[in-house]
C-alpha cells in the first residue's frame, strides 16, 4: 500500500531505510487498531489471547442497545456542529488574518492560538465554572460550544498555513477583472483552498468525535460515545467497546468513501 | 501541482451549500448564549401525571434498561442517562443544580448527609406512594442513611454488595487474613483499586479500628497510610475502577485483590476464570446504593413510581443479576438464578452486614477527626510513592 | 510572513471587511474563553466550600498549591511523562512525515485516511488495546514465549513509564505528524534544488533548508503533544500502574471529589504557567540555535 507508486519527487536520492521505518511506524500506528478489530469477533469475553472463535456477538450486542445507539447519535449531532461553525468561523477569521492589515492583527492572531496551549482539562473546567456562573443549562449545545473553542485554533492554524500560501496573483488578476472581494473569495480562493478546509474539517470532526476531558465536564443529561465508553470500561471491561470502535472506525470508512464519490480525494490535504 | 487544479465536482456541490451553511452558522453564533438552550429540555410533565422523560445520572447500568423495561414502555415513560466514572460526579454535575435537570440519581450511603444537610440537592420523596417500601428487609428500612430524623425518606435503596478480597480460586487459596496477602507469594501479584474510600476503611479494620470508622485521627490516619504503603510495594497496580480490577483477574496479572467485590467475580467468571471472593478474618465492608430525585427534578412524580417499581420482587431480581449484586427486598429472592442467589446467603442476611458493616464517609470539616480532604490527600499520596 | 509582497492589492481592499469577518469568532472567543478563563482565574484567590465559592479574597488556594510536596510530586511527574512523550513523538514523526512529503505522492493520501479512521476509533478503546498488547498474557509477552527468547513474561512491559510513553505516543502520533507534515508541504522544491545547486550535501541541504523551514511544524506538534499528555491523566491511570500521581488528576479530584474549587483553580493555573513557560523556552531556545527560520 505504501511501497506501490513511489515516485521520486523532489529529492533522487534513496535512503532505504526510511522506507523501512516507515513501515515500521505504520506498523506501530495500527497494530493496536488489528488488536481491537481481532478481538471484536472473539467469541469469549476475555480479552487475552488465546482467540477462542470467531463470533458476531459483541456487534449484535452494541447494535441492539439503544444507549449506544443514543450516545452514537449525541455525538454525531456533536461533532456535526462543532465541524460547522469550526468551519464557518475559522475560515473567515483565516481570511481575515491573512489578507487585511490591522492594528492587534498579531495580538488577535496569538489570541486565536491560545487555546491550544490550554489542556483539555483546563478549558472544560474554566467553562463548566462559566457558565454555571452564568446559570446556564448544560446540554449538548454547551458541549459544541467546548469543542469549537477547543478545535478552533487547530483550523485558523490551518486555514491560515493554506492562505498565506497561496498565490496572491490570481487575487489580483480577478480583482482587476472587476470582481468584489467577495466574488473572488469564492471564485477564486475558495476552489483552491477548499481541500485543505476538508481535511482539516476531517480533522475537526474527529477531535470532537473522540473528545472525553472537556465533554466530561460540560456536558448536560446526554451521554456522548466516549463518555459511554469510559463509564463501560468503570464497570465491567465489557468487550463491546472493541466492536463499538470497529463500528466507528467502518462508519468513518464509509463517509469518507462516500467522500471520494463527490470530490477527488487525492486533492485533500491534512 | 495538485491544488491548482481544483475539481469541478467540488465546485459544484459545496460552495452553494458552503455560504448557505455559514449564514445559518453567523445567525446562530449571533445568538450565542441561547445556543445551550437548543437541546432538548426535559418535557414539561403535569406534576401528577406518570411519563415522559427520566434525566437519569449515576452508574451505567443502574437506570436498570432491561429490567425497568416493560413498566417503561407501559407507562409511556422513556430514560435519558448519563453515566459516572466516579460517585462524586453526581455532587459535582447537581451542585451545577439550577442548570442540570436531572430526575433521578443513586447515592453511596455515606453520602447522605451531606447530600441533604451541606449540598441541599436531593428532596424528600412522599413515602406513601413508595408502596413497596415497607416489603423491604427490615435492615434497609430502619437504616439512618435514607430516613431522617423527622421520619421523612429521602432515599431508597435498591441495590448492595460486600466488598472483601477476590482471589484467583485456581492459583491461590481463599487468604484468612488480610495480612496474608503481604506475603511473598503475593509479590507482583496484588491488584489494588483506586478506591480511596475502601481502601481506608479495610485498613482501619485491619487495624483495629473498626468501631471508630469513619472518624480516624490524623495519627491514625498516618498509620493507615503506612499499612496501605505496604500493601501498594506488594501490588502490581492500582486499577482505576472494579472493571479494571477484574480486568487484571483475568489476564493473569493478579491473583488477589485488596480490596475486591463480590461482583467482580461474576465479571470475571463469565469470562472463564474462577474468581472468588471472600471476607478475611479483620472483616470488610458493604455498600448500599439508593436512588434518590434531585432537588431541581422536574418530572417528580414518575420518578417516585419509576423507584417504586424498581424495588418491585421482579425487577429487584432482574437487577441483582444484571449488576451482580444483592436485593433489598426478601419477595425477589426466590426469583434470583442460581449464580447470583449464591453471591450472598440471604437466610442470614444481617449475618453478612455484621461481618461487611456499612460506614459513613469521614467528615468534611473537623478538628478532631481527620476529614475527607485529609483522606483524599493521604490516598494520593500513597498512589504517587 | 509574506506582508510585503502585494501592496497593490492591499490597497484595494477596504479595511473593513476584517473586523466583519472577525467579529463572529472573537465574539465567540470572548464569550466563551477569555471571559471563562478570566472568572476560573478569579476563582483561585477565592475560598470555596462544598463546591461553591464564596467571594471571599484568600492567598490560601496557592499557598497549598505550592507547599504541598504530593502536588509537586505530581507535578514534576507529569511535566516528565509529558516532556518525554512529546520528545519522543516529535522524533518519531518528523522522519515519517518526511517520507510521507517526499518519498510517496499517491500512498500519501491513503496513509492519512487511515490514520484519520483510526482517530475515529475511540482514543480510550485504543488505550485498552495497549493494555492487551503489553499485558502479562498479552500479545507480545505470548509471542516472546513462544518462540522461547523469554521464559518469564516480561512484567516492565505493563504497569510502567515504558507503558505510559508507549501509549502516548501511539495516542498522539497523528497529532503532531500533521503540523510537521503540513510545514514540509509548505517549503518550496526549488529552495531545496537550489541549496543542491548551491554545493550542499543531502545532509546539508536538510540541516540548513530543510529542517529551518518545517521547524514552525515541528515547534507546534511539541507543543501539542507536550501540553495535552502532560494534564493527561487517563491513560497514567489505565496503563501506568503504580508508577506515579499525575497532577491532572489531583485538579481533577479537587472539583469533583472534594470540591475545593479555588484549590482546584490554583494548581490549574500553576500548571498552565509551567506549561507555557517549558513550551517558551523550548521555541526561545530553537530561535537562538537558529533551528527556527525567520523566513
Amino acid at each position: 500500500m505504501v511501497n506501490t507508486n513511489t515516485v521520486q519527487l523532489r529529492r533522487p536520492i534513496r535512503i532505504p531505510w526510511l522506507y523501512i521505518y516507515s513501515v515500521l511506524v505504520i506498523i506501530y500506528l495500527f497494530f493496536p487498531i488489528g488488536i481491537i478489530v481481532l478481538f471484536s469477533f472473539n467469541s469469549s469475553p476475555a480479552v487475552s489471547f488465546p482467540i477462542r472463535g470467531f463470533s458476531l456477538r459483541w456487534y449484535m450486542e452494541v447494535l441492539e442497545s439503544p444507549v449506544f445507539l443514543a450516545a452514537l447519535k449525541n455525538s454525531l449531532v456533536v461533532a456535526v456542529f462543532t465541524t460547522f461553525f469550526c468551519l464557518s468561523l475559522g475560515t473567515l477569521a483565516a481570511l481575515a488574518l491573512t489578507r487585511y492589515r490591522f492594528r492587534f492583527r498579531p495580538f488577535v492572531q496569538s489570541l486565536f492560538l491560545m487555546p491550544l496551549s490550554l489542556p483539555g482539562l483546563f478549558l472544560g473546567i474554566s467553562l463548566l465554572t462559566y457558565f454555571i456562573s452564568l446559570n446556564l443549562r448544560l446540554s449538548l449545545g454547551t458541549v459544541v460550544v467546548g469543542h469549537v473553542i477547543y478545535t478552533l485554533p487547530y483550523f485558523v492554524l490551518v486555514a491560515t498555513a493554506r492562505l498565506e500560501r497561496f498565490d496572491r496573483v490570481l487575487e489580483e488578476a480577478a480583482q482587476d477583472l472587476g470582481c468584489t472581494p467577495w466574488q473572488t473569495f469564492w471564485k477564486v480562493n475558495f476552489p483552491i483552498i477548499a481541500p485543505s478546509m476538508i481535511g482539516a474539517a476531517l480533522i475537526v470532526f474527529a477531535l470532537s468525535f473522540d473528545e472525553f476531558l472537556i465533554t466530561f465536564f460540560v456536558i448536560g443529561p446526554e451521554s456522548t460515545l466516549p463518555m459511554l465508553v469510559w463509564s463501560m470500561m468503570r464497570k465491567s471491561i465489557d468487550p463491546s467497546v472493541n466492536a463499538i470502535s470497529v463500528v466507528l472506525m467502518l462508519a468513518s470508512l464509509l463517509l469518507i468513501l462516500f467522500l471520494s464519490k463527490v470530490v477527488d480525494i487525492s486533492e485533500i490535504e491534512f | 501541482m495538485p491544488i491548482y487544479s481544483p475539481s469541478k465536482n467540488l465546485n459544484k456541490l459545496t460552495r452553494r451549500d458552503f455560504l448557505k451553511l455559514s449564514g445559518v452558522g453567523l445567525v446562530t453564533i449571533g445568538l450565542g448564549p441561547t445556543l445551550a438552550s437548543c437541546a432538548p429540555r426535559a418535557t414539561a410533565v403535569p406534576t401528577q401525571a406518570v411519563g415522559g422523560k427520566l434525566d437519569f445520572l449515576s452508574w451505567e447500568g443502574y437506570d436498570l434498561p432491561t429490567c425497568m423495561d416493560t413498566w417503561q414502555k407501559a407507562k409511556g415513560v422513556t430514560m435519558s442517562s448519563s453515566y459516572i466514572g466516579d460517585h462524586s460526579e453526581i455532587q459535582a454535575k447537581l451542585t451545577s443544580a439550577q442548570t442540570v435537570g436531572y430526575d433521578l440519581i443513586t447515592y453511596y450511603q455515606g453520602y447522605f448527609d451531606l447530600y441533604r444537610d451541606e449540598l441541599k440537592i436531593i428532596q424528600p420523596i412522599d413515602r406513601k406512594k413508595v408502596t413497596n417500601f415497607d416489603k423491604l428487609y427490615e435492615l434497609f428500612r430502619t437504616e439512618e442513611f435514607w430516613v431522617d430524623k423527622q421520619g421523612a425518606l429521602w432515599g431508597v435503596p435498591f441495590t448492595w454488595g460486600a466488598e472483601g478480597c477476590n482471589y484467583n480460586a485456581d492459583k491461590t487459596d481463599p487468604p484468612q487474613s488480610w495480612r496474608d496477602l503481604l506475603k511473598p507469594e503475593f509479590k507482583g501479584l496484588l491488584g489494588m483499586v483506586d478506591d480511596m474510600n475502601g481502601a481506608v476503611v479495610v485498613a482501619g479494620r485491619i487495624l483495629g479500628y473498626g468501631d471508630q470508622l469513619p472518624n480516624l485521627t490524623p495519627d491514625q490516619l498516618a498509620e493507615v497510610k503506612a499499612l496501605l504503603l505496604e500493601y501498594k510495594t506488594q501490588a502490581r497496580g492500582i486499577a482505576p475502577s472494579f472493571g479494571d480490577l477484574s480486568d487484571l483477574l483475568v489476564s493473569g496479572e493478579v491473583i488477589v485483590t485488596y480490596p475486591g467485590w463480590a461482583a467482580v467475580n461474576i465479571w470475571a467468571q463469565e469470562r472463564g476464570v474462577n474468581v472468588q471472593h471472600t471476607i478475611p478474618a479483620e472483616g470488610g465492608f458493604a455498600f448500599i446504593d439508593a436512588f434518590a430525585i434531585p432537588a431541581s427534578a422536574d418530572n417528580v412524580e414518575t420518578s417516585v413510581q419509576w423507584i417504586n417499581e424498581a424495588i418491585g420482587p421482579q425487577v429487584q431480581a432482574c437487577q441483582a443479576a444484571a449488576l451482580a449484586a444483592g436485593v433489598v427486598n426478601p419477595e425477589a429472592v426466590p426469583l434470583l438464578d442460581e449464580k447470583t442467589a449464591a453471591l450472598y446467603d440471604y437466610n442470614k442476611i444481617e449475618e453478612v452486614f455484621k461481618n461487611a458493616p456499612v460506614y459513613s464517609l469521614p467528615p468534611r470539616e473537623s478538628d478532631q477527626f481527620a476529614t475527607y480532604d485529609d483522606w483524599l490527600s493521604m490516598w494520593e499520596e500513597v498512589k504517587a510513592a | 510572513m509574506s506582508d510585503a509582497s502585494i501592496p497593490t492589492l492591499r490597497t484595494r481592499l477596504t479595511r473593513r471587511p476584517a473586523g466583519w469577518l472577525l467579529f463572529p469568532s472573537l465574539t465567540v472567543l470572548i464569550l466563551f474563553f477569555i471571559l471563562p478563563t478570566a472568572i476560573f482565574f478569579i476563582y483561585s484567590f477565592l475560598t470555596s466550600r462544598y463546591y461553591r465559592v464564596a467571594w471571599v479574597f484568600t492567598l490560601e488556594n496557592y499557598y497549598r498549591a505550592f507547599t504541598t510536596p504530593v502536588y509537586w510530586d505530581a507535578i514534576f511527574n507529569s511535566l516528565l511523562i509529558g516532556l518525554l512523550a512529546a520528545v519522543i513523538t516529535t522524533l518519531v514523526s518528523y522522519p515519517f512525515a518526511y517520507f510521507l512529503t517526499f518519498r510517496i505522492t499517491r500512498g500519501r493520501n491513503i496513509v492519512l485516511f487511515l490514520v484519520v479512521i483510526s482517530l475515529l476509533g475511540s482514543y480510550l478503546v485504543r488505550v485498552y488495546a495497549w493494555k492487551t498488547i503489553l499485558g502479562r498474557e498479552g500479545v507480545i509477552n505470548s509471542f516472546l514465549l513462544m518462540l522461547g527468547i523469554i521464559k518469564e513474561p516480561l512484567l516492565f512491559l505493563l504497569f510502567s513509564r515504558l507503558a505510559v510513553i508507549l501509549t502516548l505516543v501511539h495516542v498522539f502520533l497523528p497529532f503532531t505528524m500533521l503540523p510537521i507534515l503540513s510545514s514540509l508541504q509548505n517549503i518550496p522544491s526549488e529552495l531545496i534544488e537550489a541549496a543542491r545547486d548551491l554545493g550542499c550535501n543531502p545532509l546539508q541541504g536538510f540541516l540548513r533548508v530543510t529542517l529551518p523551514l518545517s521547524a514552525t511544524g515541528v515547534l507546534a506538534g511539541f507543543a501539542y503533544t507536550f501540553i495535552l499528555s502532560a494534564a493527561d491523566y487517563i491513560t497514567p491511570q489505565l496503563v501506568g500502574g503504580t508508577s506515579g500521581g499525575m497532577i491532572g488528576l489531583s485538579i481533577t479530584n479537587q472539583f469533583v471529589k472534594v470540591g475545593n474549587l479555588g484549590l482546584g483553580s490554583a494548581l490549574s493555573f500553576f500548571l498552565l504557567f509551567l506549561l507555557v513557560f517549558i513550551v517558551y523556552s523550548v521555541r526561545w531556545s530553537a530561535r537562538r540555535a537558529h533551528l527556527v527560520s525567520n523566513a
